[in-house]
């Protein structure tokens, strides 16, 4: 009905006839086709039989004033201009220029066109004339013959000689002479236009040919067109469009006015689209609408009015749609969508209006009108005009009639969805994604309208996954209820349950009933019935649900995470670790929000272990769960079955699961990947399955002082399966350690577990920070103690129920806190069930040597280790941290000090002085002194010692002890003799010898051989010791474990040497020096073994001396004493005798004073010399004369040097002075020598009683 | 005739519908839908400084019956007024100034340090104001 005709919706294009072309020849065929190919330009060919009758012409009119149609245009008026009658007639003959029958031939022809021009009437139609050479053809000019024989030929034709062509068939560059051909004949075709455009022009209309304007008008835009020349084309369709609005619409002519408007409309539209004009185009086409819109004709007749709009909105659409693929760039607001859409609207509008008109009431009176009479009415030769006939009321009732009843027969859905389909593509192009969803909405709307379901179904389904994910409700709701419906309609088991339980969230703006009648069905379904639609049900549904249910087989699951709101659900552990022998407890929260009461059958909760495990759970007991809004308390309802129970709606509930201990391995993590709620029966049900909404937190709930129970209970969203360490372990040892103490711990091992444990394996080890100054012994047994500093102990197996215990030994040089680790292995075998289930996955699963979960709050299970092994064993680990005080066991002090007692800062060569110890003992344990001794540098010789009361004495705090040796060094701090020092001069001395003395006895030789050899072994004390103590042999590998052994070899040795100190002691130093610096001055060592009262674990603790200066004195003075007593009156003689210990001369003037106790006798006043390294010995009698301490008669000794004074006088130099001053320091030093080495006074005993 | 008017979080989903004609509320919802389209559009090809960058987004399409106009907050939030086309009273200006007034609006209920952003708007005062400001 509003269907534009087919000539109109062509583009224009000049008609060009072929006459006297036979498609059966092959050369002609030919011809024709490099005519119509493709890249042509806008021209129509058509051929011209030799039968064609062309319509007759219609009389021309002289006059118009009289002319005034009643109507505007004719339907074959474009049709005759557009296929009918051609505007150039081209005579295609065969006839060579050196034709032998050339004049039969040029008769020929002349009768062919004479015979077409008749039949043209007098046309203006253009005749042209083809010959078709079979020769190439040589320049016409040139060619006499040809000359005179075209024009003779176009005379006898009587057409121009300008429109006689010549077309070489067999040449290869046909397509060339066509596009020749082709312009030539464009420009004949155009001028046939140009004489139409004429004859318009001259018509004279008046006011009064309102309808015979827009006619003409319309004609001469059309023939514009056809004539290619758009612009002008343009113009006229407007001035037509324009004309037309003149006319008065009323209901009789309204649509033949819209027709009429919607072509010349169309036209204008596309042209200004086609000129590159587009907003003119929409701007025409939105004004047009407009004017149109509120013409709506007969009342009956409406929905012809939107059938109208519908079909102007289509073909806009589709024009815009042309102009888009021809380069137009249309924009998001602005596409062809949109005007398919909104035709698609129109047809709603139509439809929906015929219905509300009661279309049956159309069918009451038509069956009196035979067929032909309804041609007669609903068509004529006018475009939309339905009567020929003049009409008055009654035709028009039956028009009314007619065209209502074949609108009853209109598929409005077709036409619809494919609109809608258009729209959607279209939007897809634009980047209109929701508008395309609104058109697929729509078009599951009209599947549904149809009767096609399950189209809809499938529409609708995939629309509601959009609108889910942009909260939109609303809409989403309305589409949710087409769902239900189609698919309640086209039995589609899976989409009903799925999309009727979503129908139940409360998100849904349903209502209560509306839930309820969902829900009924939805339990109807379950049961094996059909669910009814509308309260009723047609009985081919029935027997289509009949057959769905009978093919249905598994579960439906429906996700709830896209269900938001339907049922809260939240899990938590009843703690977040559990022993593996213990069961796990698993509580699930259920609340339901939906209005409507629900059916569960079975709670089903879905674990899943960090080592790859997936156990399916069911609970058991179910409780109503309240939680009191002011105390925050929670409160347990009854207890029931968790089967087959209503979650009601607001209400929670709490149902606990018990897991039994072994489904899962130890060390793992377990949590919860789903939850399923089974709803339905046996044969029918749909799981509502809970994954990433499990324990959905709401942001922001703090604020929210109306909050949500549920928020509040203690989530444990993982629970840690504590393994079970078989072994029980406890560490008894005495608190605290003291430094240099072997310190026992024992380990005691226990297994109380009903299972042998295997391979059991306990690994002690310190921080690599102890390095060197902790260890660890096996044994305390000196000499073969190794030290180390990781042990390890094999145990094996253990039996059950069984213990043992291991020993070890701690030392330390150093106090503090020392940690050690302690680790414990064992293996066992494997008991859990899911690892008997499925021991590939095991094998397989990356996730099984996890580190171990360190949780923090059980102290009593840290750090366990499983590692599982081939063989179904577990190895199982432990490690605990021990840590053990150390303090100090002694403090130790040593002070130097000369024989006089004062404090010694240096001290010299060949003279004694006192080294005085003291010790404190600062353990809180009494500890027995076994031995205590010096041992002393080898540049230094113990020459008295003291210490008979330090040995074998128990003491405790607060008793200090002190130990006083006289010490005598015997080289100076420069000639210091150190290990590197001995070596070298021995090696030398040997050389020397062997190099001196070639052939010296072999006695001598091999004497001195041992010599060295015996120093070199001497010069590594250690090195027998090592060969002895085999068990050494890993250490050497260890650098730090040679360095441990070498400083407390020191102790051996001396324990070893206590009989042969003097050889011992010359060594001690070379230990020493591996730590300290060659020159550093260390007398010695002071050792002490000891041992805690009541242990009989013996240590040692040493302690380095440090040392002073010994530097060598200018003289040495020894003064002999008597040795026996001194008597009143008995002479004795004192002696003294002076050392030059250095290389330089001196000159002594001795005086020797009196005393008033004694006589005297001896030199008075003596002058000597004291070479280098001589002596010198004064001697005098003395006569004690009073008893009691006497004061001696005090020497004095005075430097001379002669020798310099000599110098100083011949050569008259000014060191004078020089030398003075160091006469006067010697001159000091040796009054200090004498201050500190003369005795000052003796005790003479009283006259002895024999004697007297 | 009053307006219809939508507030679109940043994702989105409606925040807040008022429909003038309660009897085309879905039609109305899926014009503000389809409105969403356009205004994921212009924002996305508009000035993206957010200094200079106009939250009034101007008219984002008209069908025949409706005008539908948009507006976007720096948190992208989305107001979306739907005013009858053949309705002269409401022009650019005016429909800017209810756009004003509606952020104003829902800055106040915003800052409210009791309601959770991002879901839907069930104040009574809020639904007055707007109404007020669409005189429906």
């Amino acid at each position: 009905m509003a269907e534009f005709p087919s000539e109109l919706l062509a583009t224009a294009q000049p008609l060009i006839g072929f006459y006297g072309l036979d498609l059966n020849s092959s050369s002609h065929k030919a011809i024709y086709d490099s005519f119509n190919r493709i890249e042509r330009p806008s021209i129509q060919y058509k051929i011209i039989p030799n039968n064609y009758e062309f319509p007759t012409k219609k009389p021309k009119r002289q006059s118009f004033e009289w002319y005034n149609p009643k109507h505007i245009l004719k339907k074959n008026w474009m049709l005759k201009y557009q296929h009918v009658v051609p505007s150039l007639i081209v005579v295609f003959m065969e006839l060579e220029w050196k034709e032998p029958q050339w004049s039969e031939k040029q008769v020929q022809c002349s009768a062919m066109i004479q015979q077409l021009k008749s039949k043209l009437q007098d046309r203006l139609t253009k005749i042209a004339l083809v010959l078709l050479h079979k020769s190439t053809p040589v320049l016409a000019s040139d060619d006499l013959i040809a000359t005179e024989r075209a024009s003779a030929l176009a005379n006898a034709c009587e057409i121009n000689t300008k429109h006689l062509y010549v077309l070489p068939v067999n040449d290869h560059n046909l397509i060339g002479y066509t596009v020749r051909l082709e312009s030539a004949f464009l420009e004949l075709a155009q001028s046939f236009y140009i004489g139409i455009l004429k004859n318009y022009r001259s018509h004279p209309t008046g006011s009064q040919h309102q309808t015979l304007k827009v006619r003409h008008q319309f004609k001469m835009g059309f023939i514009s067109e056809l004539r290619l020349d758009l612009p002008t084309a343009l113009k006229h369709y407007t001035q037509s469009y324009v004309n037309l609005e003149n006319i008065r619409v009323v209901d009789t002519n309204c649509l033949e006015i819209k027709t009429v408007a919607g072509f010349i409309n169309y036209k204008i539209c596309r042209l200004m689209f086609k000129l590159n004009l587009p907003r003119d185009s929409i701007t025409q086409f939105k004004a047009h609408i407009e004017k149109y819109k509120s013409r709506t004709g007969f009342k009956e007749l409406l929905f012809e009015h939107h059938g109208w709009l519908s079909s102007q909105f289509n073909y806009f659409g589709e024009i815009f749609n042309e102009a888009v693929k021809n380069g137009l760039a249309a924009i998001q607001t602005q596409n062809p969508a949109i005007y398919y859409l909104k035709a698609a609207e129109h047809l709603y509008k139509r439809r929906e209006i015929f219905l509300q008109s009661n279309p049956y009431l159309a069918t009451s009176n038509d069956e009196n009108i035979s067929p032909t009479t309804q041609f007669s009415l609903l068509y004529s030769d006018f475009f939309g005009v339905r009567s020929g006939n003049d009409r008055d009321q009654g035709i028009d009732q039956q028009i009314i009639t007619l065209v209502r009843e074949m609108e009853m027969k209109f598929n409005y859905s077709a036409v619809i969805i494919n609109l809608l389909s258009q729209a959607m593509s279209q939007f897809k192009i634009y980047r209109c994604g929701r508008s395309r969803k609104k058109c697929a909405v729509m078009m599951a709307d009209e599947y549904f309208k149809s009767g096609e379901y399950t189209k809809a179904l499938t529409l609708y389904s995939l629309m509601l996954q959009d609108f889910r994910a942009e909260k939109w409700y609303s809409i989403f709701t309305a589409i949710l209820t087409k769902t239900v419906q189609s698919a309640t309609l086209s039995a589609s088991v899976n989409d009903f349950v799925s999309s009727s339980i979503e129908a139940l969230s409360p998100n849904m703006k349903i209502s209560v009933a509306e839930r309820q009648h969902i829900l009924e069905n939805l339990w109807k379904v379950f049961n094996n019935s059909a669910p009814t639609f509308q309260n009723q049900i047609a009985p081919e549904v029935i027997q289509l649900w009949k057959d769905a249910l009978a093919n249905y087989r598994t579960p439906i699951t429906v996700n709830l995470d896209d269900i938001p709101k339907l049922i809260d659900c939240k899990f938590s552990f009843e703690s977040n670790q559990v022993k593996f022998t213990d069961p796990i407890d698993l509580c699930v929260y259920l609340r339901s929000n939906t209005l409507v009461p629900v059916k569960i059958a079975k709670i089903s909760v879905i674990l899943l272990s960090n080592s790859g495990s997936k156990q399916k759970i069911e609970a058991t007991v179910g409780y109503e769960y309240e939680v009191d809004s002011t105390t925050k308390a929670a409160k347990l309802g009854e207890c029931f079955d968790a089967k087959n129970f209503i979650l009601e709606r607001g209400k929670c509930y709490k149902f606990t699961n018990l897991i039994k201990p072994g489904q899962f391995v130890e060390n793992s993590e377990v949590t919860v990947n789903a939850v399923e709620l089974l709803m339905g029966t046996e044969k029918i049900s749909a799981i509502l399955m809970f994954q990433k909404s499990l324990n959905a937190t709401k942001y922001f709930q703090s604020y929210n002082i109306h909050s949500d129970f549920l928020e509040f209970i203690k989530i444990f969203r993982t629970c840690y399966i504590i393994p079970t360490f078989h072994l029980n372990s406890n560490v008894v040892h005495n608190q605290p350690m003291l430094l240099n103490e072997y310190y026992k711990i024992q380990l005691n091992l226990s297994n109380n577990h009903d299972e042998v444990v295997q391979n059991v394996t306990v690994k002690v080890s310190l921080p690599a920070s102890y390095k060197n100054k902790v260890f660890l012994a096996k044994n305390s047994t000196e000499s073969t103690t190794k030290l180390s500093s990781c042990i390890n102990f094999t145990i094996g197996n253990l039996e059950r129920h069984s213990n043992t215990s291991i020993e070890y030994f701690l030392t330390s040089l150093i106090e503090g806190n020392i940690e050690l680790k302690q680790s414990l292995y064992y293996e066992i075998i494997d008991t859990t069930e899911s690892n008997m289930l499925s021991p590939t996955e095991k094998e397989s699963s990356p996730s099984l040597e996890v580190a171990p979960t360190t949780f923090t709050g059980s102290e009593e299970h840290l750090d366990i280790n499983v590692e599982r092994l081939e063989n179904n064993l577990v190895r199982k680990r432990h490690d605990n941290i021990l840590i053990v005080p150390c303090v100090e066991e002694f403090s130790f002090e040593s002070r130097l000090y000369s024989l006089d007692r004062k404090a010694l800062t240096s001290c010299y060569e060949n003279e004694e002085f006192l080294m005085r110890l003291s010790l404190k003992p600062r353990s809180p344990f009494n500890i027995d002194i076994l031995d205590a001794f010096f041992i002393a540098d080898v540049n230094i010789t113990e020459k008295y010692n003291h210490n008979q009361f330090f040995i074998g004495n128990d003491i405790s705090r607060g008793f200090d002890m002190e130990n006083i040796l006289t010490l005598i060094p015997t080289r100076t701090t420069d000639s210091w003799l150190t290990k590197e020092k001995l070596n070298a001069n021995i090696i030398l001395d040997a050389s020397m010898l062997f190099s001196k003395v070639k052939l010296t006895e072999n006695e001598l030789k091999s004497k001195i051989v041992s010599e060295v050899v015996s120093v070199k072994d001497e010069d590594d004390p250690f090195s027998i010791k090592k060969k002895d103590q085999k068990s050494m042999d890993f250490s050497t590998s260890d650098d730090e474990k040679f360095n441990i052994n070498s400083t407390l070899d020191i102790v051996e040795l001396v324990n070893d040497s206590a009989h042969k100190k003097g050889f011992i002691n010359a060594k001690v130093n070379v230990v020493l020096e591996k730590k300290v610096v060659d020159q550093d001055k260390k007398f010695g060592l002071y050792c002490i073994k000891w041992r805690k009262s009541n242990t009989n674990i013996i240590n040692e603790s040493k302690f380095l001396i440090e040392g002073v200066d010994v530097i060598v004195p200018l003289l040495n003075i020894y003064c002999t004493s008597p040795t026996e007593r001194v008597f009143v009156r008995e002479i004795f003689t004192y002696k003294i005798l002076l050392k030059n210990p250095g290389d330089e001369v001196l000159h002594f003037h001795a005086s020797i004073g009196n005393s008033d106790g004694f006589m005297l006798s001896g030199h008075k006043q003596l002058t000597f010399t004291l070479f280098s390294h001589s002596n010198f010995e004064l001697t005098f009698n003395l006569y004690p004369l009073k008893s009691n301490f006497q004061k001696l008669p005090e020497l004095k000794l005075d430097i001379k040097s002669y020798s310099e004074e000599i110098v100083a006088i011949v050569e008259k130099d000014g060191n004078v002075v020089d030398s003075g001053t160091e006469i006067t320091r010697k001159q000091a030093e040796v009054n200090n020598l004498l201050e500190r080495w003369l005795p000052k006074s003796i005790f003479v005993h009283p006259a002895n009683r024999k004697a007297a | 005739m009053a307006c219809s008017v939508a507030i679109i979080s940043k994702d989105n989903s409606p925040l807040y519908v008022l429909a003038a004609d309660i009897e085309k509320e879905i039609e109305l919802q899926y014009c503000f839908h389809s409105a969403l389209d356009i205004v994921e559009e212009k924002s996305n090809t508009a000035n993206k400084n957010p200094d200079t960058r106009d939250l009034f987004l101007g008219l984002l399409y008209a069908t025949e019956l409706y005008k539908i106009y948009g507006y976007m907050t720096n948190t992208k939030i989305k107001f979306i007024l739907i005013v009858d086309s053949l309705n002269s009273a409401f022009r650019e200006n005016e429909i800017r100034a209810m756009f004003r007034s509606i952020h104003i609006e829902y800055v106040n209920y915003i800052s409210n340090p009791f309601i959770i952003p991002n879901e839907q708007i069930f104040s009574k005062t809020f639904d007055r104001n707007i109404r007020n400001i669409c005189k429906v």
